[in-house]
């Protein structure tokens, strides 16, 4: 009697393999989050290695790497632009159509009284 | 006749007050004689011993004697039972001297075994291992605590500017870049461009990351806890295992067992002590001649010196030394003269007081009486030789009582009828007249004819 593994057809065993790297990474991303210091640690090294012939003190390490992780998962606003207006007129599209509509047929019913 | 009631009234109240007055002052003369009197017994009875109580007056020996006696008597059986007490008391400080030996011995010897067992456990290499990952695991868990709330305080902190922004609560409403977003083709363009003017994919992982890792975190930390637990319950059941080993629970349980023992000896010993402690207060209360029975004892005297005439108390102070008893009996002969002056004041007083009621009351019914006759009315009229005054006077010696003075006022006042009974008289008097009945008869005899024809024709 073959067993239930046997049985897994090539899709499932790759939703399979796709959850269970989905829960190592999300574990992995757990227990980084736990070792902050340790984390803490291999940051300074790497910028101590990075900063090559400039001597940095481990006060502005230390700075840096709080700059870092202050501005981690920080919101960015955009810089303002005529873009960003259209963008915030366009997610606004139903409102704006809801006003508009009454005005143009107004216009369209003038139009065909003035003809 | 009314203004006669008012001031009779006026002057019961008054002799009211002279009565209350007097009975007062009686009373305060008589604290002040029996004061002076118990201070006399004081003085004349120090105490309840043999010859003072021989020294007392004849009629109260007896019952002094009595008093002295049951005093004897309760001493005699407060000494028994506080020998008794403290014979109790020493028995129970020996048993607590030795309940206290044995609980220290009991103790030192479960400090004896525990030290050897401390000794055991340091050289033993895997309990030392064990301990040792217990206080990592301990520390490690502490930590793991302390970055949990550093990442929930960045969490809150960092979270509303991503919801403040419109362009971002758009995407994240229409699940953009997730399995379930759906849009027509034009709206796919125009998202993607929205998209990529705020660079949302990055937006979006750092806020589902704000979002969903202090909850994983959280799990994550129970997850732990429960781990520690479990090392602490190894750490616990090997700690107990080599007690077990030393012996240690049974002795420990030996040791509690003498420290209840002791505690309830204690207890026991401190009853006893209070209780000797208060019937040594009461033994000293009695000799100190705060008991009730020296109390008692004056009292008794003193009302039998209260009894006793002046010349008796005099010929006592006389007997004694002290110069203190004379002047008291000075005070109280004095004292019972006023007392009898006070009395036959106060006695005066009560009888005027009470004939002032009287007179009061009866001038007050006899008024009322008359003002329902109408006798002060300007339709009452007495004759010449009536005088109110002689009545009144009369009534205030008690020569006439209240019912013959209003019998006495109705039989000479006249009073003249008023409008309505006039009519009603002179009415009564028309019919009454000779040439009135003529002329009803006549009225009469004209009348029944016609009446009877008229019967008969309803007929």
């Amino acid at each position: 009697m073959p067993n239930r593994s046997e049985r897994l057809s090539i899709g499932e065993m790759a939703r399979i393999l796709d959850v269970a790297a989905e829960v190592r990474r999300s574990q992995d991303l757990i227990e980084g989050q736990f070792r902050r210091e340790e984390q803490r640690d291999m940051l300074r090294e790497r910028l101590r290695g990075a900063a090559g012939q400039d001597e940095l003190s481990e006060e502005q390490l230390d700075a840096a790497i709080e700059w870092y992780y202050d501005n981690l998962h920080r919101y960015k606003r955009p810089e303002p632009s005529l873009q960003l207006w259209l963008a915030r007129l366009y997610i606004r599209r139903g409102w704006l159509l809801l006003l508009l509509l009454p005005l143009i047929a107004a216009a369209l019913l003038a139009w065909l009284l003035l003809r | 006749m009314e203004s006669a009631a008012v001031d009779a009234t006026e002057a019961a109240t008054a002799a009211a007050t002279r009565r209350d007055s007097s009975e007062a002052e009686l009373e305060s003369a008589a604290a002040e004689l029996a004061s002076r009197l118990r201070d006399l017994a004081g003085t004349l009875l120090p105490d309840l011993g043999r010859e003072s109580l021989a020294r007392a007056v004849l009629s109260s020996r007896q019952e002094l004697t009595e008093i002295a006696d049951r005093r004897s008597r309760r001493l005699a059986e407060l000494n028994g039972r506080l020998n008794r007490l403290e014979a109790e008391l020493s028995q129970r400080e020996r048993d607590l001297s030795a309940a206290s030996q044995q609980t220290t011995a009991s103790e030192r010897a479960v400090e004896e075994k525990t030290a050897e067992l401390t000794a055991y456990l340091e050289a033993d290499g895997d309990y030392q291992s064990m301990q040792a990952a217990l206080d990592a695991a301990r520390s490690r868990f502490e930590a793991d605590e302390r970055r949990l709330a550093e990442v929930r305080l960045e969490a809150k902190e960092k979270r509303p500017d991503f919801e403040a922004d419109s362009l971002f609560r758009y995407l994240r409403r229409r699940k953009y870049g997730e399995r379930q977003y759906r849009a027509s083709r034009l709206t796919r363009r125009l998202d993607r461009w929205v998209a990529r003017l705020i660079d949302y994919p990055a937006l979006s992982r750092s806020y589902a990351f704000l979002s969903d890792v202090p909850k994983q975190m959280e799990d994550e930390l129970k997850r732990r806890r429960a781990e520690l637990d479990d090392l602490v319950s190894q750490s616990l059941q090997a700690i107990e295992r080599a007690e077990r080993q030393f012996d240690i629970p049974p002795l420990r349980r030996q040791a509690d067992a003498k420290l209840k023992e002791l505690e309830r000896t204690r207890a026991t010993y401190e009853r006893t002590a209070e209780t000797a402690e208060s019937v040594r207060r009461e033994i000293d209360a009695i000799l100190r001649r705060e008991g009730g029975f020296y109390a008692e004892a004056i009292e008794r005297y003193a009302a039998a010196l209260g009894q006793a005439g002046e010349r008796i108390l005099r010929a006592e102070a006389k007997s004694t030394a002290t110069l203190r008893d004379d002047d008291l009996v000075s005070e109280i002969g004095g004292l019972q003269s006023r007392i009898d002056g006070l009395s036959d004041a106060a006695r005066s007083a009560r009888q005027a007081a009470e004939d002032a009621r009287r007179v009061a009351d009866d001038l007050t019914h006899v008024a009322r009486r008359a003002k329902q006759s109408d006798f002060g009315s300007d339709r009452a009229r007495f004759p010449d030789r009536f005088s109110l005054d002689r009545v009144l006077d009369q009534l205030r010696k008690g020569v006439i009582d209240r019912s013959r003075a209003t019998d006495v006022l109705k039989a000479e006042a006249e009073i003249d009828p008023t409008l309505a009974e006039r009519a009603y008289h002179r009415t009564a008097e028309t019919l009454e007249s000779p040439t009135a009945q003529v002329l009803i008869g006549t009225a009469a005899q004209a009348a029944l004819p016609a009446l009877r024809r008229v019967l008969s024709e309803r007929r």
